[in-house]
Formats: structure tokens, sequence, C-alpha cells
């Protein structure tokens, strides 16, 4: 008699693990339907505009964007991210803190506008070298953030066996922390790079984009989200064709950054 | 080597909360002084005062004195202090970029020393104190991660060595190892006694009864009592250390 009643209530639960599977299941499928269809979008339509000659003319802008804007923000956000970890729980830097997640927070239109009221005025031009500036002012406070979240989870230990055996802060930290620090720090300025090609919204004010190859560094350039932005509006298809390429380039160099950075952090734990 | 170590009114705080309260001890040279208590007493929190790491952290200060040689710990540079006052941590953290050798010459280079042959001379010297140099003398230049976390830990003591300090600090230092690494470790303490001071913070009140000359229980910031363990164990003067002893405690 309790034996059954026993019996019978574990059927139930079981039937309740099905049902809540199958509910899983449903979920997650409905989460990815968007991810595969923008996939599946993006591939069939862009396909047919590749390899036009504004493709090459955005990748080369978008390529040298990001490469100059965190040429300006690596150093500094990855110097910011130090002295934050260094500074912890002092009052100036929890002012400077509260700045930098402002600043992160902030809409990146903001940026755009505010380095367009700076750079774009002043040198008279919307160029390439303003588009970099309002990318790197845009990356710059997640690679500080990156860089003290990593140097908290991976090194305080460390950085105590160094000073124990009397070597001085500076010592310490470029000696001993540094060189652990070199393939975590490679992830988040990669991360940063994936974060910086996206962004559309502060290069329309600042690198307007052209439909040419740009005459130097203080000329507008075109890139990617740019050439996205402007031919999707556009009500030609021919024109429309180019959007759909531009996306599909931009999602296949996201994709081979976001592998490059996860094959890097895999050989970290080794 | 060894010089005694002497505390008075030693008061810890981490910004305005008060973690120690007037701890006053001597820890005699050529002797291991084993630390007890629960976890959360502020075991560490003194022995980082010991070798002034307790003021690295933001926002930590003490108050009270250590005495190392009729020197005030607290009138000298922390650097210096760090050279006295070796200290090894709970788990084991070589350098993982270096190698096995480059780990025990690490303090070293740190203070500043290029010499080669000295180099060489001392982290064989260290290596074979910490009596792992037998097991590491063939892959000397490895990199650390090849080794067990015992063997690692011990490299952890070699490190400390190299630089010669007066006092040698052991922060539990076997509660992250397989008992057979642990009584190694163990048995080192007891061979190391004889040429420095020893602290050695332990929560396994068999270890330290095996081990020290003398004793200290900490509960909740305070040094309850001190003694030899033989005394602290079976004849404790403190209704907290009879309390604690007994289970009653935390
Ligand atoms: N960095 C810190 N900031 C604030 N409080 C701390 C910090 N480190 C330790 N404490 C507190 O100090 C007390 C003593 O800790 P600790 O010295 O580590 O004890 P034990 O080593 O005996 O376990 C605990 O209450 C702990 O929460
Ligand atoms: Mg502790």
């Amino acid at each position: 008699m309790k034996e059954e009643l026993f019996i019978r209530a574990i059927k139930k639960r079981k039937r309740r693990d099905q049902w809540f599977f199958v509910f899983l299941l449903v979920m997650g499928f409905f989460s990815l339907f968007p991810l595969f269809s923008v996939l599946y979008y993006v591939v069939s339509k862009g396909w047919p505009g590749l390899f036009a000659a504004n493709d090459l003319i955005s990748v080369f802008g978008t390529l040298e964007m990001t490469l100059f804007a965190l040429l300006f923000a690596a150093p500094l956000g990855i110097g910011l991210g130090f002295y934050l970890y260094e500074t912890r729980g002092t009052r100036t830097v929890t002012v400077i803190r509260f700045i930098a997640e402002l600043l992160a927070g902030m809409p990146s239109i903001l940026v755009g506008m505010v380095v367009y009221a700076i750079v774009v005025i002043s040198t008279g031009t919307f160029s390439l070298f303003a588009g970099s500036v309002s990318l790197a002012v845009f990356v710059l406070p997640f690679l500080a953030r990156e860089t003290e979240d990593r140097l908290i989870a991976s090194t305080s230990t460390l950085k105590e066996g160094a000073l124990a055996l009397g070597a001085s802060n500076s010592r310490a930290l470029l000696q001993m922390v540094l060189p652990v620090m070199k393939r975590p720090l490679l992830v988040a300025v990669l991360l940063g790079v994936i974060r910086a090609m996206g962004e559309t919204a502060p290069l329309i004010f600042t690198s307007l984009g052209n439909n040419f190859w740009p005459a130097g560094v203080f000329s507008p350039a075109s890139t990617l989200s740019l050439q996205i932005y402007f031919d999707a509006l556009s009500p030609y298809t021919g024109v429309q064709a180019q959007a759909w390429a531009g996306a599909l380039i931009l999602i296949a160099m996201i994709m081979i950054l976001f592998l490059v950075a996860r094959w890097i952090s895999k050989g970290e734990s080794k | 080597m060894g010089k005694s170590l002497i505390v008075e009114t030693l008061s810890a705080f981490y910004g305005k909360q008060q973690i120690l309260r007037h701890v006053s001890m001597t820890m005699p040279e050529h002797q291991v002084t084993t630390i007890i208590g629960p976890s959360g007493s502020g075991k560490t929190t003194f022995v980082r005062c010991l070798n002034r790491l307790h003021e690295t952290t933001p926002n930590a200060h003490m108050e009270g004195s250590v005495w190392l040689d009729h020197q005030n710990l607290y009138e000298l540079d922390p650097i210096i202090v760090r050279r006295k006052v070796g200290m090894v941590f709970q788990a084991p953290n070589p350098f993982p970029t270096k190698t096995v050798y480059e780990n025990v010459a690490a303090g070293l280079r740190l203070n500043g020393i290029r010499n080669k042959s000295i180099i060489s001379e001392q982290v064989e010297k260290s290596l074979q104190l910490s009596s792992l140099w037998n097991e590491v003398k063939n892959s000397l230049h490895q990199p650390v991660w090849n080794l067990t976390r015992g063997q690692q830990q011990r490299l952890c003591i070699a490190r400390a060595l190299a630089i010669e300090p007066s006092v040698l600090i052991l922060d539990e230092p076997s509660s992250t190892l397989d008992p057979l690494s642990a009584l190694k470790i163990e048995e080192l303490v007891e061979d190391l006694k004889s040429s420095y001071t020893i602290v050695l913070v332990t929560h396994n009140m068999q270890q330290a009864a095996r081990v020290a000359d003398l004793t200290a229980l900490f509960l909740e910031g305070e040094l309850v009592e001190q003694g030899s363990p033989a005394d602290l164990f079976t004849r404790p003067r403190d209704k907290r250390t009879e309390d604690y002893l007994t289970g009653r405690f935390g």
C-alpha cells in the first residue's frame, strides 16, 4: 500500500520533469530563432553584393579606424584599469570610478556629438581621425573596467607574493603581475575592438562616410557600419544590396575575432 | 639567524572595523609558535601585520609595535621588513610565467642582486632547505605547473628562504594540500626551526600540538591564551579556551 503511493509519486515527478524539459527546449528554440534568422538573412542577402569596390573601401576604413582607436584607447584604458586596481577603496578613485561608469553607460551618440564639437570643429573637417577618437572614447571605460576585473580575478595573491619578497610596488606589478596579464589583456583589447567595430552612432558626426578611398587620415572615411547605415536607407535595391554585403562582412570579421579571443583565453588556462 | 619577534598592543583595522584588539605576544627564536583559532578570528590579519603586508590593503591600518632584534619594524622601510620576515601563503602562489629556478631566484632579483653564481648558489641552498632539491634538480628550468601542489608550496617556502629572512611566517600552508604533502610541510617546519623564528597559522589542532613549542589561541580578534601546547590543550586557564577546545565556541 505504502510502496504503491511512493511509486505513484515518483512517476508523477518524472512526468513533471519531462514537461519541464520540453518547456526548456521550446524556450531555447525561440531564443535561438532570431539569431539564426539574422544569420540566414544576412548571408542570403549579402552574398550577391560582395566583392564590390565599396566593400573594400569600408573594410579598410573599419580596420584603420579601429586600429587607430585602440592605439589611443588600449594604453590609456589599461593604464586607468591598473590605477583603479591599485587605489581601490580610496575616495578620489571612487569619484573617478563613478565618472568612468557614467561614461560607459552614456549613449554612444553623445560621444559622437562631443567629439564633433571638439575635434571636427577644430580641425575643420570630418575625418577618419575624428572617428578614431570617438571610438577610442567609447571603448576606454570598457577597457579600464575589464583590466581592473581581470587584475582582481587573477593576480592579487601573485602581487602579494612579490611584495612579501621585498619587491617595491612598481616592481611587483611590472615584473610579476604584467607578464601573467598579457593574455587576459589581449583578450580584453580584442573584445574592445569588437565593440568598436560595430559602432555606428559616434561615427555619423565624426567620420561621416565616403564613397571613395579617403585622401588621408584627415578626410572623411567609410566603415562597414557606416556603409550599412547609409546604404540601407537608400531607395535603390542595388545600393541596399551593398548594406547587406557590409553586414555580412562585418559579422564575419566579428566572428573571426571572437574565435581568436576564445582561442587565446583557452591557452591561458593551461 | 633567527631572532625573537615581540608584538606590543597590536590592533588592526579594515576601514573603521577593528579586527585585532591589543594583541601582545612574543614569538621566541628557534621555536615554532603556532596560532590557532576559528576562521575569521584574525589569524591572517595578525601575521600580515608582522611583515607589514596588512597596510598594503586599501583602507587598512594598524596601531601598536612589532620588534625584531631591538628594532621597531614599523619604523623601518616596509621593503626591508619583508626581507627580514618571510611569508608563505595559504594556497601555493608560485609565479606562473617563471621556471622553477626563476621562482626561487625571484626574491634576489627583485632586490637587485645580479651576480649569477651567488644566485645559483642561493637557489640550490634554498631548494635543499625546503627538501625539494632532489625532486627538481633535473627540471630546474621547467615551468612550475609541472610540479604538484605540495611541491609548489615547498617551492614557495624555498622562494621565501632564498632572501635569508630571520622569521618565517606560514599561514595555513597545508590547508589546501593532500595529507601526505601536508605531512611533508610539517616535517619541514620542524627542520627549519633550528635556524629561524617560525610562526605557523593552522586550523588543525593536532598539527599545532605536534609541532608547536608555543601555541596562541585567537578568538574574535583577541589573543585569549598562550602557552606550551601541553598546557593550553590539557590545562586551559581561560574558560573560552576550554569552550573552544571542546567545540562549544563558534
Ligand atoms: N580585505 C578585508 N577587508 C575587510 N575585512 C576583512 C578583509 N580581510 C579580512 N577581513 C575580516 O577580518 C576578519 C579576520 O579575518 P582573517 O584575519 O582572515 O581571519 P582568519 O585568518 O583567522 O580566518 C574577518 O571578519 C574578515 O571578514
Ligand atoms: Mg586565514
